[in-house]
């Protein structure tokens, strides 16, 4: 009798075992935040689809938490992410604008064992981020001037203080333009980001200064405000302009030479290794330690864009 | 080494452990073969099958998209031999002309209309435009302008037209970029257009298609359990649709274009990192493009973590059970065999011969246990056989003993008679002849081995009275026994012998006589209580290189003629076993004490013995 017993408890065991090997998985799905700034504007566009390619892929749920339309503001981010907290979010995606306040909730949310990855940024709150190289995108910019410039006077053309990546940048080219021997920052102008008050306040800083031959528009309306300017002006033989990102509008000015080069980064790969990185972490594939992740920048002329490489940077398959 | 293990593992084990290995080790054996070559052909078969059945549907892929082109092939036919737009191409330009410049125009609208109705019932065709030698553009979009700076006869897709003199062209994906705000993805089919009659270029027909019916052909095709996927190149080599274009666009994924350009297979394995890939090619000669499906290798067969889930399932679950089949076979094979074996181990632990054993089972085992009993059986009865010739023994050595002591003993006493006699002690020769024939009588028993110790007192009392009568004064004897050990048995006779040696070897040979103690008390002890009988004598004593050997066989003979003492401890020692018998006190003018030790067994027991003793 014992021993029947034993048998049969040695085949339950096993049948349990078997029904365990057949017993199927189901895939994970993270709940995510997704915060990002100025969704009309198409690098935020592009990196929205890239979030949402990777979130396909990596078999994530990305939330929206606000209105996305128009731009995002401190106080805009700050609730979203206050109402992705308490719906229990798994990990926050999030560009944070400068905010004493922002980082405050970001810190809050990291102690409470909510992951944050921040990209496109220029804050250090947290340790995961998918950022630009500054440090990259400050040598292209001098590469770039080399090309179309022969030296001399520059100006910095930058949209506020709240963005951190702009500050970032700001920071990067200062940096490198530092004790150049053919380059010289003479003039950081501070502005607003829409083209038409660039343009006028470029016009304005380019009457009172006559020597300066090259700007650098630290953000896309920067950059066509300063050409507009140039070109309003008649300046374009005398004054490159080199701008960052890239727009339809700014390629257009790029066609029309009134805009000499731009720096492009890869704001879909930054959408995308956002939410790949936040799916590694939730995961157990990413610690702290393994640090940030840089996105790669390139140097686009007008002659550039007939080349397919450049094409596809310039150009989101995604939008076909 | 492996001899010491066998042995080890197997020769000095029961015979039901080694059938249980055995049998679980030959199942296991052979269920987990079969079992891997089952998964292993099946495997093969079934990637097999995926893989044709990949190909089979990259074929269709093909198809579908060949016959997609070849409709828009026939588009592009429609326009080419469009009477209107021969017509509008042939004839050149009358600027001064203002009836002419009228007609072109309602000309160019009727061609837009005619373009017009293709985009309305085709969602794919973004745009079409014939870029006219002359260097008009006709199309359905209204007042599209090209950029003043670009040369559209260095667009790739104009120059391929050019090269190619007529026949059509597929231009890989590129974005549009010719005309001002108009930057979109498209691929593109273009000709040359020439005059059907002198064959002269008269322009550029340019097809602008989305990626729609391109993505609608290759998605969802549910190869590689639903995770794989179809992708396009062309001849040479650049990307034609990508289900995640974007990615490989922004070098975040790759394939390996290389491998597939270069190789003549239609199945090749990435060699990338990561995920493994099979990809199955399947060439167009149409097009020239590859369809290449995609399949994660560990997903070319959508069930075979299954099989190789249950493969394993079926290993572990076939470990306990064969183990448990196994121990069932053998025990039962095996438990006839062990009822022998106990049995054995019984007769030889316990002497107990009275065993019979009837196990049935096979008929090997059941001849062995015949076999057993018939061995028994003969033990036994040789056994019986033993024991009747040593009571046999016994008894005829007893009546030797009886034999002998009375030839001498009678002849010396029956002298003592005839000199008693003349010498008219008629008293002392009615007391000699009195205990003479009480000694006898004492003697002979009534044939029995054993006797009580009163009798055999009394026996031997009669003898030293008798033995007084002849030596007178030279023989003096003391007889203290215990009245208690009356009641106990003995073997019959065992004292004369030991008092005749004393008179005869001690006293005898002394000038002035000497003294016969004989003793006897029950002496106890933790485990048994012993009856001890002893004989003392105060004469010669017996030497010590005799005394050595008095066990044995001639120095044992202290009497010539007379009864060997190794003949009495033999009998004491067939009666009672090792731990019994005679002890040898004795020093050369010491004197000698002789120990009888038996065990006391008491003759209450038996109901005429106690009667005899009261």
């Amino acid at each position: 009798m014992k021993r029947w017993l034993a048998f049969c408890s040695v085949m339950a065991l096993m049948t349990s075992m078997t029904a365990g090997c057949f017993a199927g998985s189901t895939q994970p799905t993270h709940r995510v935040a997704l915060i990002l700034q100025e969704s009309p504007y198409e690098f935020w566009i592009n990196v929205k689809q890239g979030a949402d390619a990777g979130a396909a892929e990596f078999g994530v749920q990305l939330l929206q938490y606000a209105n996305m339309v128009g731009p995002m503001n401190a106080e805009k981010q700050i609730e979203s992410l206050r109402l992705a907290l308490e719906d229990g979010v798994d990990a926050v995606v999030i560009s944070p604008i400068d905010s004493v306040e922002l980082e405050r909730l970001i810190k809050q949310s990291r102690n409470s064992g909510t992951p944050v990855v921040s990209i496109h940024s220029g804050s250090v709150t947290s340790p995961f981020r998918v950022t630009e190289d500054y440090e990259q995108t400050a040598e292209l910019a001098l590469e770039a001037l080399k090309s179309v410039s022969d030296g001399g006077e520059i100006a910095l053309i930058n949209a506020g203080s709240t963005d951190l990546p702009l500050s970032a940048r700001q920071q990067a080219l200062v940096d490198r333009f530092a004790n150049h021997p053919e380059f010289r920052i003479a003039e950081t102008l501070v502005t607003a980001d829409d083209k038409r008050i660039v343009m006028e306040q470029v016009k304005t800083m380019l009457e009172q200064r006559k020597g300066i031959s090259a700007m650098i528009g630290i953000c896309e309306g920067c950059a066509i405000g300063a050409a507009l300017a140039v070109r309003d002006l008649g300046l374009a033989e005398q004054t490159a302009v080199i701008g960052f990102d890239s727009t339809d509008s700014a390629i257009h000015m790029l066609e029309e030479e009134w805009l000499d080069a731009m720096i492009v980064q890869n704001s879909f790969a930054m959408g995308y290794l956002g939410v790949k990185m936040v799916a590694e972490i939730l995961d157990g594939h990413r610690k702290e330690k393994d640090g940030p992740i840089y996105t790669q920048s390139v140097i686009i002329y007008k002659e550039s864009l007939q080349l397919p490489e450049y094409q596809k940077m310039l150009y989101p398959f995604m939008n076909r | 080494m492996f001899k010491r293990t066998w042995e080890r593992a197997f020769k000095y084990r029961s015979i039901k452990w080694n059938m249980t290995v055995a049998f679980s080790l030959l199942l296991i054996i052979c269920i987990n073969a079969v079992a891997y070559l089952f998964f292993v052909i099946y495997s093969e078969t079934a990637e097999r099958n995926a893989k044709n059945y990949t190909y089979g549907i990259l074929e269709q892929v093909n198809k579908n998209i060949e016959y997609y082109l070849r409709y828009m092939e026939d588009i592009s036919n429609l326009t080419f031999f469009n009477g209107n737009i021969q017509s509008y191409l042939r004839d050149s330009i009358r600027e001064s002309d203002y009836l002419h410049q009228v007609r072109r125009t309602f000309e160019r609208e009727a061609i837009a209309e005619y373009f017009n109705s293709f985009l309305s019932i085709r969602q794919d065709i973004v745009s079409i435009y014939i870029f006219a030698a002359n260097g008009e553009i006709l199309t359905n979009r209204p007042h599209v302008s090209v950029k003043d700076y670009m040369d559209i006869r260095e667009q790739l897709w104009y120059k391929r037209a050019k090269e190619a003199d007529g026949a059509v062209v597929i231009s890989p994906p590129h974005v549009r970029n010719v005309f001002e705000d108009d930057y979109q993805w498209v691929v593109s089919l273009s000709r040359v257009i020439k005059h059907l009659d002198t064959k002269e270029s008269l322009g550029v027909l340019l097809i602008d298609l989305n990626f729609r019916v391109i993505e609608d052909i290759c998605e969802h095709l549910g190869i590689g359990s639903g995770t794989g996927y179809v992708f396009i190149v062309d001849r040479d080599g650049e990307l034609v649709y990508h289900p995640e274009q974007q990615l490989i666009y922004s070098n975040l994924k790759n394939e390996d274009f290389d491998l597939i350009m270069n190789t003549g297979e239609r199945f090749v394995t990435s060699r990338l990192p990561g995920r493994e890939k099979l990809y199955t090619i399947a060439e167009s000669e149409f097009t020239g493009w590859k369809v290449v499906g995609v399949t994660y290798t560990d997903e070319l067969v959508p069930d075979i973590r299954d099989i190789q889930n249950f493969i394993i399932a079926l290993a572990l679950v076939s470990i306990p059970l064969t183990l448990v089949l196994s121990t069932l076979i053998s025990s039962r094979i095996s438990r006839p065999l062990k009822r022998l074996a106990q049995t054995m181990k019984q007769v030889d632990e316990q002497q107990d011969l009275d065993i019979y054993v009837n196990i049935e089972g096979s008929r090997e085992v059941a001849f062995l246990s015949k076999s057993f009993n018939t061995m028994l059986t003969r033990i036994r009865e040789l056994m019986s056989q033993l024991l009747m010739e040593q009571e046999l023994k016994r008894k005829s050595e007893l009546k030797a003993l009886q034999a002998q002591i009375n030839p001498h003993f009678l002849y010396n006493t029956l002298d003592l008679v005839i000199w008693m006699t003349k010498r008219g002690k008629t008293e002392e020769v009615i007391q000699l002849v009195s205990s003479l024939s009480r000694l006898f009588r004492l003697s002979i028993g009534k044939g029995d081995e054993m006797t009580s110790v009163r009798d055999e007192v009394e026996h031997i009392k009669h003898y030293l009275l008798i033995q007084k009568l002849r030596y007178k004064s030279k023989l003096e004897f003391i007889i203290d026994v215990e009245h208690e050990t009356y009641r106990y048995k003995m073997p019959r006779l065992i004292l004369q012998p030991l008092v005749e040696n004393a008179i005869y070897h001690g006293i005898k040979p002394l000038p002035g006589g000497g003294c016969v103690t004989v003793r006897g008390y029950l002496q106890r002890q933790p485990k048994r209580t012993d009856l001890v009988l002893e004989v003392k004598d105060n004469g010669t004593g017996i030497p010590e290189d005799k005394l050595k050997d008095i066990f044995n066989g001639a120095a044992s003979k202290l009497r010539e003629g007379g009864i060997g003492v190794k003949n009495i401890q033999e009998r004491i020692r067939l009666y009672a076993g090792e731990g019994y018998g005679l002890e040898y006190e004795s020093a050369s003018g010491a004197g000698t004490k002789v120990r009888v030790v038996l065990p006391a067994i008491d003759t209450w027991t038996d109901a005429k013995a106690k009667e005899e003793l009261l």
